[in-house]
C-alpha cells in the first residue's frame, strides 16, 4: 500500500514537472522558439 | 533564393549544431522574457526581438553598412545594459540570488562566537518581544542580518552592539523611546543598532493597504541577504520578509521555525516538546 503511494507521489510529481515545461506559459515559451528560429535564419541566410 | 540555399546548405552541414544553437538561442529569449514579464515590462519583450532580427540583418556583410553594423553586433550588450540600468534592483536580487548560497543557513553561519543554545534563547526573546508587540499593536522592524551587513544601513542608526533580550526589544520599540523609529539589526544574540533606516521597496504589487514599515521591510531584503520581521502597528499581524518576498500572519511557532531554520539550527529537545504539547492539544 505504501509503495503505491509513494509510486503515485512520484508520478504526480513527474506530472507536475511535464506541465511545467510543456503546458505553463506555453504561448512564450512558442514565442521564444519561433523567435530565435527567426534569428538563426536570418543569421544564416545572410 | 540564395539566402534559402545557405541556410539549407548550414543546417544540412552541421544539423545538430544549428538544433543546439536554436535551443540555446531559445532559452536566453525567454529567459528575458520571463525576467521582464515579472517586471511589468511585456512591451519590452517585442522591442527587444525586433530590435535583435533588425540587428542580426544590418550586421550582416552583404549590405555593407560597417558602422551600424558593428554597432549592432554589440546589440546583446547593450540590451543587457539598458535591462540592468530600467531594472537595477531587480537585477541585482536575480544576481544575489545566483551569488547566495543555496541553504539559507550557509548564510547565516554561526561564526558569531555564540552557542547554539545562546542563539535558541535569542530566538525565543524575539518571538516573545514579537508577540508581545502584535498583543499591543505596537510596531516593529527587526533585521536578522548576516557577515555582510549594510555598513551605511547600520550607520544610519544608533550602534549598540548590546545583548538581545526581550525586554530590550521592547523598550526600544516604545513609541515614547527615540529609537523606535527605524529599524533593529540583529546579528547572532546581539542588537548591532537600533533606529536605522531602510531602503523602500518599489514594487507595484505590494498591497496598498501595507504602509512604510512593511515597504522598507520589503526593501531591505530585496537588496541583502536579510530576513526582516515586521509586526505592524495597525493590526497587530506578525509578517515576515525574505528576498523581497512578503508572508504575513505568522504565529509564535511559525516564527520560531522560521528563525531556527534560518540559522540553521536543529530543534531543540525543549522546542520539541512545545511543539507537541501544541498538537495534542
Amino acid at each position: 500500500m505504501q509503495n503505491n503511494k509513494q509510486d503515485e507521489n512520484g508520478r504526480g510529481k513527474f506530472a507536475a514537472v511535464l506541465k511545467k515545461i510543456f503546458v505553463d506559459n506555453i504561448g512564450w515559451k512558442l514565442l521564444a522558439i519561433v523567435s530565435a528560429a527567426v534569428i538563426w535564419t536570418l543569421s544564416a541566410g545572410l | 533564393m540564395w539566402f534559402f540555399e545557405r541556410v539549407y546548405d548550414k543546417m544540412v552541414d552541421k544539423p545538430w549544431a544549428c538544433a543546439i544553437d536554436i535551443a540555446l538561442t531559445a532559452l536566453l529569449i525567454y529567459g528575458v522574457i520571463v525576467f521582464l514579464r515579472k517586471n511589468n515590462a511585456k512591451r519590452l519583450v517585442f522591442v527587444i526581438l525586433a530590435f535583435l532580427a533588425i540587428g542580426v540583418v544590418l550586421s550582416s556583410p552583404y549590405l555593407g553598412l560597417t558602422v551600424i553594423g558593428t554597432l549592432l553586433k554589440y546589440s546583446m550588450v547593450i540590451i543587457i545594459a539598458a535591462v540592468l540600468l530600467l531594472f537595477p534592483q531587480e537585477a541585482r536580487r536575480g544576481l544575489l540570488k545566483i551569488a547566495s548560497p543555496r541553504d539559507t543557513h550557509e548564510a547565516y553561519t554561526t561564526a558569531y562566537d555564540v552557542s547554539d543554545e545562546q542563539l535558541h534563547a535569542a530566538i525565543n526573546d524575539i518571538v516573545r518581544a514579537a508577540q508581545n508587540m502584535s498583543k499591543k499593536n505596537v510596531g516593529a522592524l527587526i533585521v536578522i542580518s548576516t557577515q555582510n551587513m549594510p555598513e551605511h544601513i547600520i550607520d544610519s542608526g544608533t550602534k549598540l552592539d548590546a545583548v538581545l533580550s526581550c525586554a530590550l526589544l521592547e523598550s526600544i520599540f516604545n513609541t515614547k523611546a527615540p529609537l523606535h523609529d527605524g529599524a533593529v539589526f540583529v546579528r547572532g544574540n546581539r542588537i548591532v543598532a537600533a533606529g536605522c533606516f531602510l531602503p523602500l521597496s518599489q514594487s507595484n504589487s505590494i498591497d496598498k493597504e501595507l504602509g512604510t514599515r512593511h515597504r522598507a521591510g520589503i526593501g531591505v531584503s530585496e537588496n541583502y541577504n536579510v530576513l526582516t520581521i515586521i509586526v505592524s502597528e495597525e493590526t497587530g499581524v506578525i509578517s515576515i520578509a525574505q528576498g523581497g518576498e512578503l508572508t504575513r500572519y505568522f504565529d509564535s511557532q511559525m516564527l520560531t521555525d522560521k528563525l531556527e531554520q534560518t540559522y540553521g539550527l536543529q530543534a531543540t529537545p525543549e522546542s520539541t516538546r512545545r511543539r507537541k504539547r501544541g498538537r495534542e492539544a
